[in-house]
């Protein structure tokens, strides 16, 4: 059946999967239209690894040179004990290096702001909440909260963790996430005096408990402190550093004083929840991508990168397709979509879980059997952990 | 300064790679011309099988229906012994149908013509014979026979196992061909009655040499014959069908008869080469696909249909430079197209290779536990068979 509106692609959500998608159909000759809740850019906060695999993407459109001057290439992902012991280094510049493209860190503003630069005037709709899909074989139907609608050939769930189109999707059958058993509190602070290099990321690991820190360049430092604990729970206005610093009391004094110098009103605070792989990402003209199609924990710190992978494949598929109106065409491409994308997204959220169990643990034999054996990694060990997560050229 | 590079693609060859590489490259929004050395299409000489992966690349483009049009969908590969036993019968309706493309037998004439229709009038060039490519940083230039030249951002060099575009790619440095061993002979011909049933390709294996028979309608068949002999030979004139004859003594009448029933001219003697795979197809702006990349030998009777799984990535890859506007965009599409294609290319060719040696083999042992084994294959194995060639696909 052919589409009442023959080639355009709504896409719902301008995190970096929605707004690459929009970029990169755009590219391919799909007219697009974006759409995000938030009344306006820039509020997005925190910081974030963009990894070789990532930044490759991203060059695949030529935003390469863009991002790379928006924050520092990052050479490791160093991991210590609470005291403050190296227990091991993943070795990013090295992994980098043989991928043959820098891993970078920037603030997420920095790279929302980069792929909004790239967008086409009229393309993004802010203010614009998605309340619910609905298809026929003609097209799809986006309905807004403010009684608007938009039509489109085909719509790209690039919603989040909570997307509203994935319940479009899966309906009644979709599974709850799952809660990793981490609650994080995450800030950007304004100082770094050489607490953190500027090409390293730090982890620390203390019994169920983690601290990391991002350099975003600027002397500013992207932190968060991770504590397992149940799910739902609230901090007391005026009470987080109570919190945290009972979290991070066992922890060298570096972070404690990095958390103090934090004002309360930056600190965000979440629960980190993940999903089983799914079988499918597509229904009819309807495709999700990124966190609405396979939320992640960020252990590994490929989130937003996978999300980025996904926009460039899924416009490399809708390139052959004679513009979207085509149902059998459309299906063609969504399915080779998602079947080159599933197994690759599927291993990592696996891998991201696993290291997540891993930094839980509280049996200090058993931590400290497992710290044995993070301090005699070798090499090759620690190089390929992180190839394997990196290890997808676009 | 001078006149702006016209961004366009200059396809070399007309066989199924380069037609198939223009329609995908004309499809994602580039530019793109065929040159052809021969001054009409169609004549193309022998039949091959566009295999299922190969349709279903097609099927994307949208031209999967109208390819079918001019071929018949192969339901069993029959492997006989050269006494005519069946000894193996691979369910390729089966595996074909769950894939939703089938396996067709076609002549290559039917497919050049068939091809052509699907690239926009005036898109191909007959009678254009490349005689050699120079680059520079704006572009690349194509010179041909007659003096012309043409001009375009980039050479996708479609022209075969003895590639002139290949000579720019590797210059001096290109390892020669590889010898299989074997000659062979091929032809279209049409038959009288239904000696042959419709939907079935098959092999006959005897010591040293091999005939391949398939029906491409209720009236046309293709063969070939290869046998083991050294390179060079030439055929005397008129004397062909008695020479091929006279090998295919000892095997099954039908071979004989097949072989009668074509004209002297219209058999082409081609003695069968190969290449070790290469790391790399791409130099700047010049690309090579299919034979030119990859040259094979026919034994898994992918040749063609990787060629056209290359011209398909290709323009996937392609597609993201938006008309090949940007030359670091258009750099690392090139280097995607040749990462995501090399280790599959490889791969038939090296298996081609072994099998090449397995089926030809006058060792009267490794025959028999050969025709022992293959007539034992349990139904899931002659199913991996034939899947194991169909995977990967673009």
């Amino acid at each position: 059946m052919a589409a009442d509106t023959p080639n355009r692609a709504l896409i719902i959500g301008a995190g970096p999967g929605g707004l690459t998608a929009a970029i990169a159909l755009k590219r391919v000759g799909v007219e697009v239209a974006l759409f995000e809740r938030a009344p306006a850019l820039g509020a997005v906060g925190g910081a974030l690894g963009v990894q070789c695999n990532a930044l490759r993407a991203l060059m695949r459109l030529g935003l390469g040179d863009r991002l790379m001057g928006a924050g520092p290439e990052i050479r490791a992902q160093e991991f210590y004990d609470d005291s403050g012991e190296l227990l091991f280094r993943l070795p990013q510049g090295e992994v980098s290096d043989d991928f043959g493209t820098p891993s970078i860190c920037v603030l997420r503003s920095e790279l929302q702001l980069a792929l909004v630069d790239a967008l086409e005037e009229g393309v993004l709709r802010l203010g614009a909440d998605c309340t619910a899909v609905e298809q026929d074989p003609e097209g799809v139907t986006a309905h807004f909260a403010d009684g608007s609608s938009e039509r489109g050939s085909v719509l790209i769930g690039a919603d989040g963790g909570r997307s509203i189109v994935r319940k479009h999707v899966y309906g009644d059958a979709d599974a709850a996430p799952k809660y990793s058993g981490f609650t994080t509190w995450r800030a950007v602070a304004q100082l770094n005096g050489g607490v953190l290099p500027e090409d390293t990321i730090r982890g620390f690991l203390g019994p169920a408990k983690q601290v990391v820190m991002f350099p975003p360049g600027g002397d500013r430092i992207y932190w968060g402190v991770l504590n397992a604990e149940p799910a739902g729970g609230h901090d007391s206005p005026g009470g987080v550093h109570d919190t945290l610093r009972e979290h991070v009391s066992r922890f060298p004094s570096a972070i404690q004083n990095l958390v103090e110098a934090t004002p309360e009103e930056a600190i965000d605070r979440t629960d980190i929840y993940d999903r089983d792989p799914e079988e499918t990402w597509v229904k009819g003209r309807v495709v999700l991508i990124g966190d609405a199609a396979h939320m992640t924990t960020p252990f590994i710190g490929q989130g937003a990168g996978i999300s980025m992978e996904d926009s460039i494949v899924l416009a490399k598929h809708l390139a052959l397709t004679d513009g979207l109106s085509d149902q059998r065409m459309l299906s063609h491409a969504l399915e080779a979509f998602e079947r080159e994308r599933i197994p690759r997204c599927s291993k990592v959220v696996l891998e991201s879980r696993r290291r997540g169990q891993m930094y839980q643990w509280t049996n200090p034999f058993v931590i400290a059997g497992r710290n044995r054996i993070l301090r005699s990694l070798p090499k090759k060990a620690t190089y390929s952990m992180l190839k394997q997560s990196v290890d997808y050229q676009l | 300064m001078a006149a702006q590079t016209p961004r366009r693609a200059l396809i070399i060859g007309a066989g199924p790679g380069g037609l198939t590489a223009a329609v995908a490259l004309r499809r994602v929004g580039i530019d793109a011309t065929v040159f052809e050395r021969t001054s009409e299409l169609g004549r193309a000489p022998g039949g091959l099988a566009v295999q299922s992966n190969a349709l279903r690349a097609l099927t994307k483009l949208g031209i999967g229906d109208h390819i079918t049009r001019v071929g018949t969908p192969l339901r069993s590969t029959e492997i006989y012994n050269s006494r005519g036993k069946l000894i193996l019968q691979l369910p390729v309706g089966e595996v074909t149908d769950a894939r939703g493309a089938p396996t067709l037998a076609v002549s290559r004439g039917d497919l050049q013509i068939a091809l052509s229709e699907a690239v926009d009038n005036g898109h191909i060039q007959l009678g254009s014979e490349c005689t050699g490519v120079e680059q520079d940083a704006d572009g690349v230039t194509a010179r041909f026979a007659d003096g012309r030249t043409e001009r375009g951002v980039l050479v996708v060099g479609a022209d075969g196992g003895r590639s002139v575009v290949r000579k720019h790619v590797y210059g001096d440095q290109d390892a020669p061909r590889r010898y299989s061993g074997v000659t062979a002979w091929r032809s279209v011909v049409t038959l009288k009655s239904d000696l042959l049933p419709v939907g079935a390709i098959r092999f006959y294996y005897g010591p040293a040499r091999q005939f391949t028979l398939a029906a491409i309608d209720g009236q046309r068949a293709f063969w070939g014959f290869v046998n083991t002999e050294p390179a060079g030979g030439k055929d005397p004139p008129d004397g062909v069908r008695r020479i091929l004859c006279d090998l295919l003594k000892d095997f099954p009448a039908i071979t004989r008869e097949v072989v009668e029933a074509t004209p002297e001219d219209g058999i082409i003697r081609t003695d069968v080469y190969d290449r070790d795979p290469e790391k790399t197809w791409v130099k700047g702006r010049v690309a090579l696909l299919g034979d030119a990349a990859h040259l094979t030998t026919p034994f898994v009777g992918e040749g063609a249909s990787i060629t056209m799984e290359d011209a398909v990535a290709l323009a996937k890859e392609l597609s993201l430079t938006g008309g090949l506007t940007d030359q670091q965009m258009l750099d690392t599409a090139l280097e995607s197209y040749q990462h995501v294609r090399q280790p599959r290319c490889s791969d038939i060719v090296l298996a081609s290779r072994r099998l090449g040696r397995i089926y030809l083999s006058t060792n009267p042992a490794l025959i028999r536990v050969r025709d022992a084994v293959m007539s034992r294959l349990p139904v899931a194995l002659r199913r991996a068979m034939i899947e194991r060639s169909y995977r990967d696909e673009v």
